[in-house]
Parts: C-alpha cells; sequence; structure tokens
C-alpha cells in the first residue's frame, strides 16, 4: 500500500487521474460486458444438435392500445401452437426435410432417493440429438421410459414420475446419451409420444416446446431454410434459430438470465457514466489544481489559452488511452467476480459464466478516452482562460470558484429529485414508488455537483469551531481545512455517491420486501407450506378429516398487467396468485369494503381480485374489466370482483388457479402441479417438497428484505470498487499535496503526533460531512416511499445496511487519510 | 530539558556552537558536511552565513536549531543544550524558542495573517494574547492587514507576517532560510532594513543563510562557510567587501 501510495506521488497530478481513468475503464467495460450478456458462454445446443433449423416459442408478447404496439417480457418462452408445427411442416416439405415436435414436460423423477427435476420428451424427439440408445429398447407403452444415461438408471429399474395427480410408477426400459458423450445440461426422461402428450397436456392445448427441422443431405442451405420459415411465421410469436443460437431455445433459462443480465446493466449503465463523470472530473480537477502554478508559469511565458487547452486536451487524451487499455486487465477480473456474486444470489444459473467481452472492452477503452478529453477539455479551458496575472495569484491561493454550469444543473436536479421524491404521497401505487426512487438518484447527483458550496460553507462553520479550540490537532486540523473547500469537496463527493447511492438503490426493494413481509405475516392464517425447487407439487391433494382446512395447492404466476397510459399501453408485471378452491379459509386477504366476492366460494376463471396497489396502476376498481397477459402470451380480460389490502405480501392479484396453470410458459412445471401447498397442519405434510413457512414461500420470509437488497446491490459492486478507489486516490492526493505545509509546520515546532493527529480529525470530518450529505440526499424519498408503500415515514431500509454502508466508508476514507499521512510525516523536513 | 552552564556574570549567548561535525552515511562515502565549527551568536546580533552551494550552510543552519542531530560537538540555545533531546523535545523548543523565516513564507493558505501568526502559540495550546500580536503586527508594519489572507497580499507582506510568526513566542533567536530570496530588490530592502531593526533596537537575535551580498551586507556579522569550516569572517560587511570574500572563497574553491 505505501509503495502505490509513494509511487502515487511520484506521478504527481497526472499519477492520480490516471488511476481514477484507470478505474473507469475497468467499470465501463464490466458494464458493457454484463449488457453483452455473457458472450462466452458455450451452452450450445445439446438434445437439437442433429436439428440444423430449431423453431421455438418467443419469451415475449405483444400488447397493443389505440393502434400502438408494446413488447412485454413473459417469464419464459411460450409453447408452440398446433397451426405453428403445421406451417412449419407446409414450408419445409418440398427440402425434404424431416420435422419432429419437442413435447417437453417439467417434472420430478426419483429412483430411491430424492426427487430431481427432469424434463420429459416423447421418444421422437431422440432424433434431434441424435441421442442413441446405450442400453435396453424403447419405450413401447406408457408404464416403460427411457433415461439418461447421466442419472444413473439402469434398464429393468423401477422409478417414480410426480405429476399433477402424485407420484406415477414407471419402469426404465432403456438408456440414453449424447452422441458426444457430454453430460446432459438439463436431466431428461423418453416417454412414448403418445405418454408424453397426455402428460404434457395443459388445458386445451400441448406443450410443444420446440420444432426441429433435419435436413436430408445434400438440403439447400440451412439460413436460406430459416430465413423461408421466418417470413411465414412472422409475428406468430416464435424464433427460429440456426448455429449455436440454437442453445437458446433449448435453454430458456439462460436466455432468460442473459435479458435479465442486458436489462440490469442498462439501468446501471446510466449511473455509472453519470458517477464517472463526477469522480473523473473532482480527481482532474484536484490534479490540476496542484499543477495551477505550472500553468500559471507557462500562461506568463506567453502560452495563448489555445496552446494551453490543447496541450491539456492532448496530454488527457493519452492518459485517457493508456489508463483504458490497463483497465482491460483488472476488467476481466472483476467481471468474474461479478459474474460470481451474481450466481451467488441466484440472479444467473450456476453455470452461466460471466466473461469481458471483446466489444466490451474496445468501447470501454474508447469511452475512457473520451471522458478524458472531455473533462480535461473542461477543466483545462477554466484553468487556461484566466489571464496569466490572475493565474499566478490564483496559484498562490490554490482555490477556484466551481464552473457555473456545474451549479446551475446542481439545483435542477435536486429540485427535480425533490419533486420526484415527493409523488408518492401524491400518486398511489408502484408508478409513485418508482419515480421517487429515480428522483432520489437525481437528488444525489444534485448534490453531488453542489458538494463544493455546501461543503465549503460547511467546513466554514467545522474550522471556525476547531480554530477555536486550544488543543493544538484540533486547531491544526481547523488550520488545514480553512479555505481549503475545494480540495475537501473532491474527497467528500465520491463517498457521498456512495452512501447515497447505496440507500436510494436498496429503497425500494427493501421498502417493498418489508411491507411484503408484514402483509404476508398478517395475511396468512396458516404456519407452513410445502415447495420443491425446480418442479411442481401434485395439486391432487387428499382430503381428509379437516374439510375446512385442507391442504391447498396454490399457484404463483407471473403475469403482466395492461392498461392505457397518454393514449399507448402501459404495462406493469405482476405475480398472481391462483389458490386451488377457497382462498377464504387460509388467507386473510383484507378485502376492501365493495368487493363482490365471496372469499369462501372459489374464484371465477373470469374473475380477478387486485391488490390495492394493483388497483391503482390499473386504475380499476370492481366491476371493471382488466386486462392481463398470461405466461403464455394469452390474453384474459377478467372482470374485478374485489380490491384487498395484502396484494404485496399475497400477490399483486389473485386469479382462478386453473386460468393460471393452464397457462404456464414450457419452462414451467407439467399440468395443473402446483408452486406450493399451504399446510395447515404439520402431521398431513405430503411425501414430496420441502416444509418452510408459509411467508417464505410467498416470497416474504424474514431474510426477504436482506435477500431483496443483496439482489439490488450485487450490480452495483462493480460500481462501489470504482468509487472506492477514486475516494483513495483523491484523498491520498489530497494529503500528499501537502507536503510542504507539514515540513513547514514541523520545522516550527509541531510535532509528529499532533500533525498526525490532525490528520485524523480532518479525516473524521471529511467522512461526517459525506455521511451526513449523503443521508440527506436520500432522506426524503427514503420517507416518501417508505409512506407510499406501507403507510408511515419510518424508512425501510435496516439499520445493518445502514451499518455496514458507514462503516465501509469511514473505513475506506480513514485508511486513505492516515496512511499517506504516515508517510509524508515520516520523511525528513 | 537539560539546563546548559550558564555563564556567571556575563551575558549568555543566543546561540553556542562547539566543535559541531555532522556526517552523512559511513565508511568511505561518508560526507563531511559540517567540520568542527563553533561559533557563539550574541544576544541582539544579526549574523549572516555565507558560501558556495554545498558549503554546509543548511546543514549548519538545521544544526544550530535543532532539526537535525549533530553527530558531534554540543548545541545550546540560550541555555538549553540541544544535543541530547529527543525528537519531541527538540521539537518542544523549536516552538518555543526558536523562530524561522523561510525562502517562501510559508503561511497556511486557509488563515488569516492574524491566525498565521498565532500558529506556534497554538501549536503549544494556547491562544496568543491579542495585545502581543497587534504590538508586534505594528513592529513588522503589517497592523492593517491582520484580516487578510495571504493571497490578498503582496510577497514583502507575507514575509513581515512570517517574521511576526516567529517572533510571536518571544524567541532566543530566529533563523532565516534565504528570507529575502523570492522578493523583489524593493520589498527585500525594506524585511533586511526590518531585520536589522529587531535586533539593534529589539535585542532580538537573527541568523540567515543567504546568497546576496545585498542581504549579508545588512548584518552585523558575516561568517563564510567552505566545505564544512568556517573560514572567514567579516564584522564590517559592505557589499563590495562580501563580494571580494565571495570570490576569492570561489577561487580557492576549484
Amino acid at each position: 500500500m505505501l509503495t502505490l501510495v509513494r509511487g502515487l506521488r511520484r506521478l504527481g497530478g497526472n499519477g492520480a487521474t490516471l488511476v481514477a481513468l484507470v478505474a473507469t475503464a475497468t467499470l465501463l467495460a464490466v458494464c458493457g460486458s454484463m449488457l453483452a450478456g455473457g458472450s462466452t458462454d458455450t451452452a450450445s445446443t445439446q438434445r437439437y444438435a442433429a436439428a440444423q433449423i430449431v423453431v421455438g416459442g418467443e419469451s415475449s408478447a405483444v400488447v397493443t392500445r389505440e393502434g400502438k404496439d408494446k413488447d412485454v417480457a413473459l417469464p419464459g418462452p411460450r409453447p408452440l401452437s398446433a397451426e405453428v408445427v403445421d406451417t412449419i411442416r407446409d414450408r419445409v416439405r418440398g427440402a425434404g426435410a424431416t420435422v419432429v415436435p419437442d413435447i417437453a414436460a417439467r417434472l420430478a423423477a426419483r429412483s430411491t432417493k430424492d426427487w430431481i427435476p427432469v424434463t420429459a420428451h416423447g421418444w421422437s424427439a431422440r432424433q434431434l440429438g441424435p441421442l442413441g440408445l446405450t442400453s435396453g429398447s424403447a419405450p413401447t407403452n406408457s408404464g416403460q421410459i427411457v433415461a439418461d444415461e447421466s442419472l444413473g438408471w439402469s434398464a429393468g429399474e423401477s422409478v417414480e414420475i410426480l405429476t399433477e395427480a402424485g407420484p406415477q410408477k414407471r419402469t426404465v426400459v432403456g438408456t440414453v446419451a449424447l452422441p458426444t458423450g457430454a453430460t446432459p445440461r438439463q436431466a431428461a426422461i423418453y416417454l412414448t409420444d403418445e405418454a408424453a402428450t397426455a402428460l404434457a397436456r395443459r388445458g386445451a392445448r400441448v406443450d410443444v416446446a420446440a420444432v426441429g427441422v433435419l435436413l436430408p443431405a445434400g438440403a439447400p442451405n440451412a439460413e436460406d431454410v430459416a430465413d423461408d420459415l421466418r417470413t411465414a411465421l412472422e409475428r406468430k410469436g416464435v424464433v427460429v434459430e440456426t448455429g449455436d443460437a440454437r442453445g437458446q431455445i433449448e435453454f430458456a433459462d439462460l436466455a432468460r438470465a442473459r435479458g435479465d443480465l442486458r436489462t440490469l446493466s442498462g439501468s446501471l449503465l446510466a449511473v455509472v457514466i453519470l458517477v464517472t463523470l463526477i469522480v473523473v472530473g473532482s480527481t482532474c480537477a484536484l490534479a490540476l489544481s496542484r499543477r495551477r502554478r505550472e500553468i500559471a508559469t507557462l500562461r506568463a511565458i506567453g502560452a495563448t489559452p489555445r496552446q494551453m487547452e490543447r496541450l491539456m486536451v492532448g496530454e488527457m487524451a493519452a492518459v485517457g488511452f493508456v489508463a483504458g487499455v490497463v483497465g482491460l486487465v483488472p476488467a476481466s477480473v472483476v467481471t468474474k467476480v461479478v459474474g460470481w456474486l451474481l450466481r451467488a444470489v441466484g440472479l444467473l444459473p450456476h453455470d452461466f459464466a460471466l466473461a469481458l467481452n471483446a466489444v466490451a472492452g474496445i468501447s470501454a477503452v474508447l469511452l475512457t478516452t473520451l471522458v478524458a478529453l472531455a473533462t480535461g477539455w473542461a477543466a483545462g479551458r477554466r484553468t487556461a482562460a484566466i489571464s496569466p496575472v490572475a493565474a499566478l495569484a490564483s496559484a498562490a491561493a490554490g482555490e477556484q470558484k466551481p464552473a457555473r454550469w456545474v451549479l446551475v444543473l446542481g439545483v435542477v436536479l435536486t429540485v427535480v429529485g425533490v419533486a420526484a421524491s415527493l409523488l408518492p404521497l401524491v400518486v398511489d401505487g408502484i408508478v409513485g414508488v418508482a419515480v421517487a426512487g429515480g428522483g432520489g438518484l437525481l437528488l444525489v447527483f444534485g448534490t453531488a455537483l453542489l458538494t463544493r458550496p455546501v461543503v465549503g460553507a460547511l467546513f466554514q462553520v467545522v474550522s471556525r469551531r476547531l480554530l477555536a479550540s486550544t488543543t493544538p490537532h484540533r486547531w491544526l486540523a481547523g488550520a488545514g481545512m480553512s479555505g481549503q473547500a475545494s480540495r475537501l469537496a473532491a474527497g467528500v463527493a465520491p463517498m457521498m455517491l456512495i452512501v447515497g447511492i447505496s440507500l436510494v438503490q436498496i429503497l425500494v426493494p427493501a421498502s417493498l420486501s418489508a411491507a411484503a413481509q408484514r402483509e404476508a405475516a398478517a395475511g396468512l392464517k396458516v404456519d407452513h407450506a410445502v415447495v420443491a425447487a425446480g418442479y411442481g407439487l401434485p395439486s391432487a391433494v387428499p382430503r381428509s378429516r379437516d374439510q375446512h382446512r385442507p391442504v391447498t395447492p396454490v399457484v404463483r404466476q407471473q403475469v403482466v398487467g395492461v392498461t392505457t397510459v397518454l393514449g399507448g399501453p402501459e404495462t406493469f408485471r405482476y405475480t398472481a396468485t391462483g389458490v386451488r378452491d377457497r382462498a377464504g379459509d387460509l388467507l386473510d386477504l383484507g378485502l376492501r369494503p365493495g368487493s363482490t366476492w365471496d372469499p369462501t366460494t372459489t374464484l371465477g376463471t373470469d374473475q380477478a381480485v387486485l391488490g390495492t396497489m394493483t388497483a391503482a396502476a390499473l386504475g380499476a376498481a370492481v366491476g371493471d374489466q382488466v386486462e392481463f397477459v398470461l405466461a403464455d402470451g394469452t390474453t384474459v380480460k377478467p372482470q374485478v370482483v374485489g380490491v384487498f389490502e395484502r396484494g404485496l405480501g399475497l400477490g399483486d392479484v389473485l386469479l382462478n388457479y386453473d386460468t393460471l396453470t393452464d397457462h404456464r410458459s414450457v419452462s414451467e412445471p407439467v399440468g395443473r402441479t402446483a408452486n406450493l401447498l399451504l399446510l395447515p397442519d404439520l402431521s398431513r405434510r405430503p411425501p414430496v417438497g420441502e416444509v418452510v413457512s408459509a411467508a417464505e414461500a410467498f416470497g416474504a420470509g424474514g431474510d426477504a428484505v436482506s435477500t431483496g437488497i443483496a439482489a439490488s446491490t450485487v450490480p452495483l459492486f462493480a460500481l462501489f470498487a470504482y468509487v472506492a478507489v477514486s475516494v483513495a486516490n483523491s484523498l491520498i492526493l489530497s494529503v500528499t499535496s501537502r507536503t510542504g505545509t507539514f515540513a513547514m509546520l514541523r520545522r516550527i515546532g509541531a510535532d509528529r503526533r499532533q500533525l498526525a493527529r490532525s490528520l485524523v480529525v480532518e479525516g473524521l470530518s471529511v467522512v461526517a460531512a459525506a455521511i451526513v450529505l449523503g443521508t440527506a440526499a436520500a432522506l426524503l424519498p427514503m420517507v416518501t416511499v417508505a409512506y407510499g408503500l406501507t403507510g408511515t415515514p419510518w424508512p425501510a431500509i435496516p439499520s445493518w445496511f445502514y451499518l455496514v454502508v458507514v462503516g465501509a466508508v469511514s473505513a475506506l476514507a480513514m485508511t486513505a487519510v492516515v496512511l499517506p499521512g504516515r508517510l509524508v510525516l515520516r520523511e525528513r523536513h | 530539558m537539560s539546563t546548559g552552564t550558564t555563564a556567571a556574570g556575563g551575558a549568555v549567548p543566543a546561540l553556542r556552537m562547539t566543535d559541531v561535525s555532522k556526517q552523512y552515511g559511513r565508511g568511505p562515502g561518508a560526507v563531511r558536511a559540517l567540520d568542527s565549527v563553533s561559533l557563539r551568536v550574541a544576544r541582539g546580533s544579526f549574523v549572516a552565513v555565507m558560501g558556495p552551494s554545498g558549503s554546509g550552510k543548511s546543514t549548519l543552519l538545521q544544526c544550530a536549531a535543532g532539526l537535525d542531530e549533530a553527530s558531534s560537538g554540543t548545541v545550546h540555545i540560550g541555555q538549553v543544550a540541544v544535543t541530547g533531546l529527543d525528537e519531541s523535545q527538540r521539537a518542544m523548543l523549536r516552538r518555543d524558542r526558536v523562530g524561522f523565516v523561510f525562502q517562501s513564507y510559508n503561511l497556511l493558505a486557509g488563515l488569516t495573517a492574524y491566525q498565521n501568526i498565532e500558529v506556534p502559540v497554538r501549536l503549544a495550546g494556547q491562544r496568543a494574547n491579542p495585545e502581543l500580536v497587534r504590538e508586534l503586527s505594528e513592529r513588522v508594519g503589517v497592523s492593517a492587514l491582520l484580516r487578510r489572507r495571504p493571497h490578498e497580499m503582496s510577497g514583502g507582506q507575507q514575509q513581515r507576517v512570517a517574521l511576526a510568526r516567529a517572533l510571536v513566542t518571544e524567541p532566543e533567536i530566529v533563523f532565516g532560510d534565504e528570507p529575502t530570496g523570492a522578493l523583489d530588490t524593493g520589498s527585500a530592502r525594506q524585511v533586511l532594513a526590518l531585520m536589522r531593526e529587531l535586533t539593534h533596537r529589539d535585542q532580538r537575535t537573527i541568523v540567515m543563510v543567504t546568497h546576496d551580498p545585498v542581504a549579508a551586507a545588512h548584518a552585523d556579522r558575516v561568517l563564510f562557510l567552505a566545505d564544512g569550516r568556517i573560514v572567514d569572517e567579516e564584522t564590517t560587511p559592505t557589499v563590495d567587501v562580501v563580494l571580494r570574500h565571495m570570490a576569492r572563497l570561489e577561487a580557492s574553491g576549484c
């Protein structure tokens, strides 16, 4: 560390700028790689390898309002309709191709041990691999299956599969393996086509996950055929893929993770660019203020402002380019670390590899050079344009006023941020809350731009107080801080950004989780539930003694609510809950007066009960018709028969159980299996799944808030690391720039201890200012969001999170102040 | 703090160095920066130290002021033996008994002139007597500028504030390191006249290192240093005399 600090000092101002820019390049490359979506991911197709063309369902649907279209994301790929399969058959008949539909059902199976999730395919789909029998024979009746060799089952063995009706016996008659000998990424069993079709039936249709087209040898180019199919199947909600892209149809979870990653990094990128500009700008300003005398001298000996500007822009461009290239080294490591963290918190599948992307790397180098150019130009223009006399004078003064446009922008951002933050008080529902969250970010950035004057005023007061002290190190700290607004602001700004952004970023998820937790606790009349990872639970539960409180299957499904805003479609993602039989016995929904539905009856297929926030967002009341897009892209228009209070905890909308299970995506559990079973008493636990608390099953368990925070802070991890680097950077620069002053004070009789302690006092003041400013900037939205979601103004941010942020910032700042201070003081006077 | 010998009856010199040597490094590569230097500076005198670069001027100043430890020999400031004090005792000695004036003034940028004058007193954990500060500032001619910050003052004014800062603890002796080096001729003359006046009228003691024959000519006594020894001394310096001495020194040095 000390060697690093020493090296930095040698490099002087440019060293600090270089470090800030290297960190910038790293951050941009990491973000870019996330946006590119893990391009080194090698999960190419396995079971469809022999089909040159694979057709699968899209993971999105189109909604239309008043002639305007909008794409909405679905939780998984839509199944292919019989009409699509027929169209494909017609189109490729001429080419002599074989068309094989892949019927797939996601269920669980076991031999003697635990249930494991497997996909059941029809036997004909084996040709798509093509998978070959490694032992035994093909299935000939519904009681027989062929299993992946990797499952470890042998022919003749008796196994069970778990359907909506419960466990059922099957006999393994053979095993298959991939032609490559690789272990399949998803385990599968093969049934006769008839058995698979029966199993994959959902309501009126059968889940066809994909259609593979096997072209004969000497057939026309697969790309041409694929293009023809694309034309024929346009606007049918399908994707036609060839080559490596076929893996995206086979592995919907990977495709989905990629999409999630794109959304995540997209929303992160704006924050990143703003933070980058502020951080690099302030470091660059600090570095330039150290070199002001040199610049003043050059101006004095006759360099024109234009020459100076060019000199500085040229220099910064060179520094930026070098930094960009150097930054790619840490970027490749950080990308891997971020990928690891995202997998750890479950945002990415366990085998999704995130790695540095070439295009992202090159863009990062270019962007870094541009950022360097821009800041060099802005800082240099101001420094170079003043007259030589003023330059020399201000070189002595060491202070420069902040640019006017920075202040104006800061004020504008702050005002807009305040206005946005107040929205939850006026507008009900998630819209107000979301806008307030965005407003919080604006407030934080506005405050960051205003740090110079604010910190100046703040430290004026602090240093005056310290100068009144007769304790030498306090007085020394006061003397060191007096009139040093720009130096101190450069240290405070990035730290307050960390505090502010951390609070604002977790604000909405933490508040939502906290509210959900409370509502679930209040709304669940049972303590336990059964859940399963990766498969559905049987919904045919034996009814026994206690008819009032039976074991109740529940489906939790993502749906999209559609409404019209400003003459166009507006969509919201909701979690829908479907309760088989009567919800009223096990759930206390908190129905609002005016509801026409009796919770002790089953909800009809054309009925919906909305949570209050959902009703507010969709603008619907009892009696209105609402529109939802279900997971398979089907649109339903049920009538609202009730509005209930506990939507955040129990589900944003209640729909009929069968409506939800019959319209699942192909990557979801088979048939009418349940996502969870409510368990009124533990003695009746079924022989499958895992017993958890009912709240946890509804995603509102005791650690829901922490999980929510983890999920929303991990993407910011790289950003925090970046800001940390720049905080350390600017503080080190700020301390080492005072070597001369310390040497003088040592000479006139200050001892080392006094100076070291004065640095500690200064460090503490900087930390305190950053924490106060960061918290203050985030406070307003914190209060209004909490009020909007829970009705109380007390922010839902857990104290441990706040303490972690504050502790991390303090530790960082104190290390960055005390360590270089030691070094400076150790030197000979 | 140990107390040095008191010369019975007679005035104690402000600075007394006896056989002081300073050696950097060890073995054959060692550099002898000071070679058995003995020197007495009487209270109320204004002494200039001159010599070519590398003659040991800075080392002499550092050893005399207790910034650095002599390798051998003794140094007394007033009655206090500097030799043998540890690091923090020497810091206290500098704070209470020694004043410093630097070439580049070295005022604290964020503080007013008044606050800058106060610095050594504050380092001792006390407040300066406002009367004393006012008196001093009048003495050095900055009483109208007490509320200004360094960047609002000229170089000459800043150096006067620095002088007041050096004097505020009523030190035994003030050391100057090229105190007029950064000033224009006019300001330099004024500051030198002030320093001369302070020694003669107020019985202050000033030892300064300088390159400038004009500055040296303002002193009562000029010591010439070469290769770590005092090789010459002039008690009635004029610019011409000093120049002649320097020329001789540089010729012999080659």
